[in-house]
């Protein structure tokens, strides 16, 4: 019993301690490094902490107004090396994946009020009608806004997209080969395995190859696609860019350099 | 027996209801002065924004730029909210918002047309983590823990010259880095002390295309024995976006500027002509083509419209694409504004054009909030001095303040003695992280003195003293270069002479750009070592929460000579986190550990716990620290960044560590113990005797197991951080 009284005493020192010292380090910090570790929100112009970004696809998920099946964003590199996938092995495409959350821009009326809400917006593409869902959610207070869709409009892609468009890439038979022709030429070495590869990956509209992207290629921009540029070696360009439809999840074209559709 | 058990439970009971009561009371106390406190802040300052996101500088020779800014995932850094006092001048505000639009790189062989901003984004991972070495004299800004942006105040050479009366002039130089395909883009704004404002664009890294036999389109770079390797030509097309609000949102007027020549050639005669209309116009460099935005109704003391002019540079390279970049037909254009109406192409925002020729459609500007666009072109053509490293080139345009004031502003900047040049004017002492560089405001009443500068004044290093890290804040005992001369540290350099004869009174003001000093009052004694435990552990933090962070408070003054950091955290991928220590009272903070193995691999150390003891002095780098045994992460390691930023402090006061998930989807982990030790010498008389034992083990038992190899479902059990007297053993 008198352990159990002591067990409870040290609890409630503890406990009124660590609040008395948190309550001393929240009062001296600055209100950005604030909303970092309480996860509150910053003000006016600051962008959406992580905490912000976190608590607003809970809540969509949460409410359902995004599906369980959604990819959240990965903070993982995108820009650098891809980890191969295993040969024969490419990842499925998610239902949906969710592509940015992010500070909403404001009409410069509401800029000019006092204080305005702190809203974010959050973009979500659906590969399987090759639709963007632009939800704007309300973290004042705490509300779904607006929902609107569009095609045709592609933002960068993410870590999870810069993956599968190489792991597509490098098992497509028909171009597997070029690539590494094209890698052995530079290397003299075999292509075994994507990390060999730098690799950075981009969205690609087909209006960024006027008179090249051809096929399916030329869809590119309606449908979400990544160029891979692949260097090897001392830094030398492959003399191809995959061209990879992550909407049917197959390479559309593989662009030379030379300026001529192959 | 059973009533002294029921006793004994409500005794407890009482206690923790008490706890409880008064901690919910603390928290809400500190909320509501938070609240208070923050829009108090934010009402002094007048603007939207807060902590590191506010930039309000004053230069030496007294002219003020304050602004907001913000990270964004395409356009990088956004600025907000841009106003500019000049010295003894008015408060106006320039610009609502300024920021990169567009890069768009077309390659001469058609085999690659880049829009970098909108397809690839200057933002989130792209943008490069700064370090002090990236941004010598200067401070590190953040954004959820990176540091993104550099803040520097640089000189710029002569504000004017005239017989012997000169004045140096100063400006706020703020960049960031992105890395782009194999290229790094360097957007730099500098804010001049006499107005100007130069948005730039600096390109290096790597020449992004190499190929075999393209010598129709590209530049032998080097041979080997598939033939020469050439490098692609290219353009860049940089784009920026100006919502000008001169003076506020109404009343802003665009004003076109051409000279037509007459008389042979003789004569030029000036014609001023309003677009009020959406416009989109050329360059003309034979026509000295420009433009300036004005206010209708606010004049200077002259009765003069203020406005700011924008000066074309860069005109010797012109891009016109193909139909489908019919963008790139011209070069300023004027819009309505439109939150939307955000790229210069692939813009993607919907209920608005796709790219900015289409956005110009004949609406009115009178009496409209405008936007300005403004392009330029480099065409790279590769040379041998880009192999390897790409040697920078840089590239930019000016906007210039044109009767905004009635004369000079810096007119009233008075020089001061040349007999005794005590001080420099740039002094920047090395900062640490996250901390402002220049300390001292100016008052707004001018003249002010600003003591010259000597001729052939060196450039002001960072201190590169032994075992100090390069931009490392100084020491007590260790003086760099670069803080200010003392009595008995005269400027190197050529001394004034009594022909150079000071305009104006001497010096009555402390000088501006005295570094604060870093040592506190009192006497130093002996440099000993003490140990401070967390005792707000453990802190769990589940998936899809962010960051969690844990306080330790120093009691006594203690003048730092050492810092190291324990750390006991249970993890499933510790790739994806990251530890800050944060000095509250001083404002500095160090990044510790930062997502180990990233960027070196796609998705960092995929083990699991870290029990560390961070420590320069230790030899192995937490950042490529990755055992297949658990904790991969396990003793003495050195932090990512170095903790001697803390050297020369007063340790007295709250620390924070803050542990970040930056993965909140897939994994968990807890906080399960960390502590301080730190070494230095105490100040008489101030709480020495609430100072633990010197001498304290430091450091935790964990025992070392092999990985399981599984990741998921996560291992943490929650229910078992519910004590909060959990600790681990401390070893020796």
């Amino acid at each position: 019993m008198i352990k159990n009284y002591r067990l409870a005493r040290r609890w409630g020192i503890a406990l009124l301690a660590a609040l008395l010292l948190s309550g001393t380090a929240i009062t001296l910090a600055s209100p950005a490094t604030l909303a970092n570790l309480t996860g509150a929100g910053g003000s006016g112009y600051d962008p959406l902490n992580p905490g912000e970004q976190a608590r607003v696809l809970q809540a969509l998920v949460q409410t359902g107004a995004l599906p369980q099946t959604a990819r959240l964003p990965s903070q993982a590199e995108s820009s650098n090396s891809v980890t191969d996938a295993a040969p024969g092995v490419v990842p499925g495409a998610p239902g949906e994946e969710v592509l940015l959350v992010e500070r909403r821009q404001e009409d410069k009326q509401v800029y000019a009020q006092p204080s305005w809400p702190r809203r974010a917006d959050v973009y979500t593409y659906r590969y399987a009608d090759d639709t963007l869902i632009h939800q704007i959610y309300n973290l004042t207070t705490n509300q779904l806004e607006q929902v609107e869709t569009v095609q045709g409009v592609q933002l960068p892609l993410t870590a999870d997209e810069s993956q599968r468009a190489l792991a597509i890439a490098l098992n497509d038979p028909a171009l597997r080969p070029q690539l590494d022709a094209a890698f052995g030429s530079i290397t003299n070495q075999q292509l075994t395995s994507g990390d060999q590869l730098e690799v950075k990956a981009m969205t690609f509209h087909a209006d960024a190859a006027p008179g090249m992207a051809l096929g399916a290629a030329a869809q590119c921009g309606v449908k979400r696609c990544a160029q891979l540029l692949l260097t090897a070696g001392d830094n030398v360009a492959l003399q191809i860019i995959p061209i990879v439809d992550l909407s049917s999840g197959t390479v559309a074209q593989a662009l030379p350099f030379n300026g001529a559709p192959q | 027996m059973l009533m002294t058990s029921f006793l004994v439970s409500l005794r407890s009971r009482w206690v923790a209801w008490l706890a409880t009561a008064l901690a919910v009371a603390v928290i809400a106390a500190a909320g509501w002065f938070l609240l208070l406190r923050g829009t108090v802040l934010r009402a002094q300052s007048g603007m939207n924004c807060s902590g590191q996101y506010l930039v309000d500088k004053t230069l030496p020779t007294g002219a003020r730029w304050e602004m907001c800014w913000e990270h964004r995932q395409a356009e990088g850094i956004v600025f907000h909210d841009i106003y500019y006092t000049p010295t003894g001048g008015a408060r106006r505000k320039v610009l609502a918002q300024a920021n990169v639009a567009q890069i768009h790189v077309p390659y001469d062989d058609n085999g690659a047309r880049f829009h970098d901003l909108s397809d690839f984004g200057l933002g989130e991972t792209r943008m490069n983590a700064l370090t002090q070495a990236d941004c010598p004299n200067g401070a590190l800004l953040s954004n959820a823990g990176k540091n993104v942006l550099c803040m520097q105040i640089e000189p710029r050479g002569y504000a004017y010259k005239y017989y012997d009366q000169q004045l140096q002039g100063y400006e706020l130089s703020l960049f960031s880095v992105s890395h782009i395909g194999q290229y790094n883009y360097i957007p730099v704004w500098r804010f001049a002390d006499d107005g100007a404002i130069e948005p730039t664009m600096g390109a290096t890294g790597r020449l992004q295309r190499l190929e075999y036999n393209a010598s129709a389109y590209g530049w032998l770079v080097r041979s080997d024995g598939g033939g020469g390797i050439y490098a692609i030509s290219h353009i860049h097309n940089y784009y920026w976006r100006l919502d000008f609000d001169i003076d506020g949102p109404n009343n802003d007027l665009v004003e076109e500027f051409e000279f037509t020549p007459t008389n042979g050639n003789a004569q030029y005669a000036v014609s001023v002509n309003p677009l009020t209309t959406e416009s989109a116009r050329t360059v003309n460099p034979t026509r000295m083509r420009s433009w300036r935005v004005r206010d209708t109704v606010t004049k200077n003391s002259d009765g003069h419209p203020i406005s700011y002019h924008l000066e074309p540079m860069r005109v010797g390279h012109i891009h016109q694409g193909p139909v489908s970049e019919p963008f790139t037909n011209n070069q300023f254009y004027v819009t309505v504004n439109k939150a939307c109406e955000k790229w210069v192409s692939h813009n993607p925002t919907i209920n608005c054009a796709d790219n900015l020729s289409a956005f110009v459609n004949g609406e009115s500007l009178v009496g409209q909030d405008i936007v300005v666009w403004y392009g330029i072109t480099f065409h790279h053509l590769p040379r041998d001095e880009d192999e390897g490293m790409m040697d920078a080139h840089w590239d930019g345009f000016q906007i210039i303040p044109r009767d905004w004031t009635a004369t000079n502003p810096l007119d009233n900047v008075v020089l001061g003695p040349t007999a005794t040049p005590t001080n420099t004017p740039v002094v920047v002492p090395p900062t640490p992280t996250n901390t402002p560089v220049f300390v001292p405001p100016t008052p707004t009443n001018t003249p002010v003195v600003v003591p010259p500068t000597p001729t052939n004044t060196p450039v002001v290093v960072p201190p590169t003293a032994t075992n100090t890290p390069v931009g490392a804040p100084p020491t007590a005992t260790n003086t760099p270069v670069g803080v200010p001369p003392t009595a008995t540290n005269t400027p190197v350099g050529v001394p004034p002479t009594a022909t150079n004869t000071p305009v104006g009174p001497p010096p009555t003001a402390t000088p501006i750009g005295a570094p604060p000093t870093a040592t506190p009052a009192g006497t130093p004694g002996t440099v000993a070592c003490y140990v401070f435990e967390s005792t707000d552990i453990p802190k769990p933090l589940p998936r899809m929460q962010s960051s969690v962070s844990s306080s330790i408070s120093v009691p006594a003054d203690l003048l730092v000579t050492d810092v190291n950091v324990s750390l006991y955290v249970t993890h499933t991928y510790v790739g994806d986190i990251g530890f800050v220590v944060q000095h509250l009272p001083s404002a500095r903070s160090v990044a510790i550990i930062d997502r180990p193995g990233m960027p070196a691999s796609t998705y960092g150390c995929p083990n699991d716990d870290i029990n560390a003891i961070l420590d320069d002095e230790a030899t192995q780098p937490a950042e490529t620290t990755c055992a297949q045994t658990r904790p991969t992460i396990n003793g003495p390691v050195q932090p990512n960044n170095p903790l001697s930023a803390f050297d020369g402090i007063n340790a007295a006061g709250s620390w924070v560590l803050t542990f970040t998930d930056y993965d909140v989807v897939t994994d968990s982990g807890a906080l399960r113990n960390w502590g301080l030790q730190i070494c230095g010498t105490t100040v008489s008389g101030t709480g020495v005797t609430d100072l633990m034992e010197p001498g304290l083990p430091f450091g935790y038992d964990v025992p070392i197991v092999p990985v399981d190899g599984d990741d998921s479902p996560p291992r943490v059990d929650f229910s078992s951080l519910t004590n909060p007297l959990f600790l681990p053993q401390i070893s020796n």
